[in-house]
């Protein structure tokens, strides 16, 4: 009985430490995205994101023509926060796989951003399981979202219903562009630049936005 | 056939004592990074540079909290939708506010993004994620700081206990969570803009856990320290 005891705790200490060595649900398996390598060697990678079906939560002070979710979601109703703006939604490959998802941080100016061309900055994290993370800046500007959009909301009380594509990313690189600040794991030490474009098709009079989104990135050559 | 159900009671009870025997080393085995609390503390202590803190109390700063599904926290608010819609189970994200003293205003906000790290094992004493935080401070820029960390010391003396009892933790638990990636147990500054473009440098995430239950609700406080410098190029901070 004592050998087949202890032949038996001999196997359960060797299950145990096959257990224990990795941990189950701890690995990321690597989704192979859709990328493009320029002549030159750059990297072009596009994300997606739709609107409403992407979004997690959203928050503001609470000011903003657009509505604060889930409920139960705290406002950035704080003084020193209250032109601050955060959206964390789903994102997409170029196939319309889920592959992560994304953090959007922005900071608004003084003023009203819907009767004036105001600039703002903007920080993007995108989250990619088996990748790393890949942080993005930009300078975005309100542009004719005012004139087009949401004037005609408060105008008329009703939605816009449209079909509107506008490069939002006006820098902070001379070009026009958005810059990569850095990343984690297969971003590290990544550099670059990126555009957003938004196409919008619909914007309720309660704060629902309907549209696409595209992050549009270059990486350049590893060094 | 009474024979048989002997051998085959011996049997299993020969395989648990097995597992509870290596799970009973593995529990008191004294992983050195479980002791990084002072070296860390020390080490950034000692750097030059400007060193500034964030803080944010658990749960009363906290704009909102989800993840993937795999994560043993409760997502706030009740309701919110998983991260990924089932594709990105390891994944945590938090919204939060921050002050530069644990009552003092609020100062910034911005979050804190997790992959669970593959190089998670029991047998090296790590329960280990991939964390970036993001600090947005307004009319200054943001701040993004990376790090490994390592939850073991947490696992061990908290949740272990809570989940074999059942029984709320209250009390005190409180060290350094950073592990790395930079040496003595440090996260590294990856970059900035505004007022932070150009730093390097790094940091340690300090946690006070006073409060948690087995549901996932917790009370308690965190700091990021910051260490860091202006750099006209690129050097090991």
């Amino acid at each position: 009985m004592w050998r087949i005891f202890l032949g038996f705790t001999g196997t359960g200490a060797l299950i145990a430490l096959l257990v224990f060595a990795n941990l189950p649900g701890y690995a990321n398996p690597r989704i192979d995205t859709v990328r493009s390598v320029e002549p030159d060697g750059k990297v072009s990678e596009s994300f997606f994101f739709r609107s409403p079906e992407d979004g997690i939560a959203v928050t503001h002070s609470g000011r903003l023509p657009l509505g604060i979710a889930p409920p139960g979601v705290v406002a950035l109703s704080d003084p020193a926060i209250d032109k601050g703006f955060a959206l964390i939604l789903n994102m997409h490959d170029a196939n319309a796989r889920i592959v992560g998802f994304a953090v959007e941080l922005e900071v608004h100016p003084e003023g009203d951003m819907f009767a004036q061309d105001l600039r703002w900055e903007t920080e993007w994290v995108l989250v990619i399981p088996g990748r790393g993370m890949l942080i993005l800046h930009q300078q975005e500007h309100s542009g004719e979202l005012g004139p087009k959009v949401i004037n005609s909301i408060r105008e008329t009380r009703s939605d816009w219903i449209g079909d509107w594509t506008v490069q939002t990313t006006v820098g902070p690189l001379a070009n026009g562009r958005g810059v990569i600040v850095g990343g984690t794991e297969e971003f590290e030490g990544a550099s670059g630049s990126f555009i957003e474009i938004d196409h919008l098709t619909r914007y309720t009079v309660d704060g629902v936005m309907w549209g696409d989104f595209e992050l549009r990135v270059a990486m350049e050559p590893r060094k | 056939m009474t024979r048989i159900l002997e051998k085959l009671a011996v049997a299993t009870g020969g395989v648990l004592t097995g597992v509870i025997v290596v799970a009973g080393v593995l529990y008191f085995w004294p992983f050195e990074s479980e002791n990084r609390t002072p070296v860390a503390l020390e080490r950034i202590a000692s750097s030059a540079g400007t060193t500034e803190s964030f803080f944010l109390n658990i749960t009363g700063d906290i704009v909102l909290a989800t993840h993937g599904g795999a994560f043993p926290f409760k997502p706030l608010p009740e309701g919110i939708a998983p991260l990924g819609n089932g594709q990105a189970p390891n994944t945590f994200a938090l919204v939060t506010k921050f002050r530069h003293r644990p009552e003092g205003e609020i100062v910034a906000f911005g979050t804190e993004l997790e992959i669970a790290h593959p190089g998670s094992s029991f047998l090296l004493g790590k329960i280990m994620t991939h964390t970036l935080w993001s600090i947005v401070v307004p009319g200054r820029g943001a701040l993004h700081l990376y790090q490994t960390e390592n939850n073991w010391r947490l696992f061990k003396q908290v949740m272990l206990p809570m989940l074999l009892s059942g029984k709320a933790f209250d009390g005190q638990f409180s060290g350094v969570n950073t592990l790395g990636p930079l040496d003595g147990y440090r996260g590294r500054v990856v970059g900035g803009t505004g007022d932070f473009a150009g730093i390097t440098g790094s940091f340690i995430e300090i946690g006070t856990l006073r409060h948690l239950t087995p549901e996932g609700s917790m009370e308690g406080l965190m700091e990021l320290r910051v260490n860091y410098h202006r750099s006209t190029m690129a050097e090991s901070p």
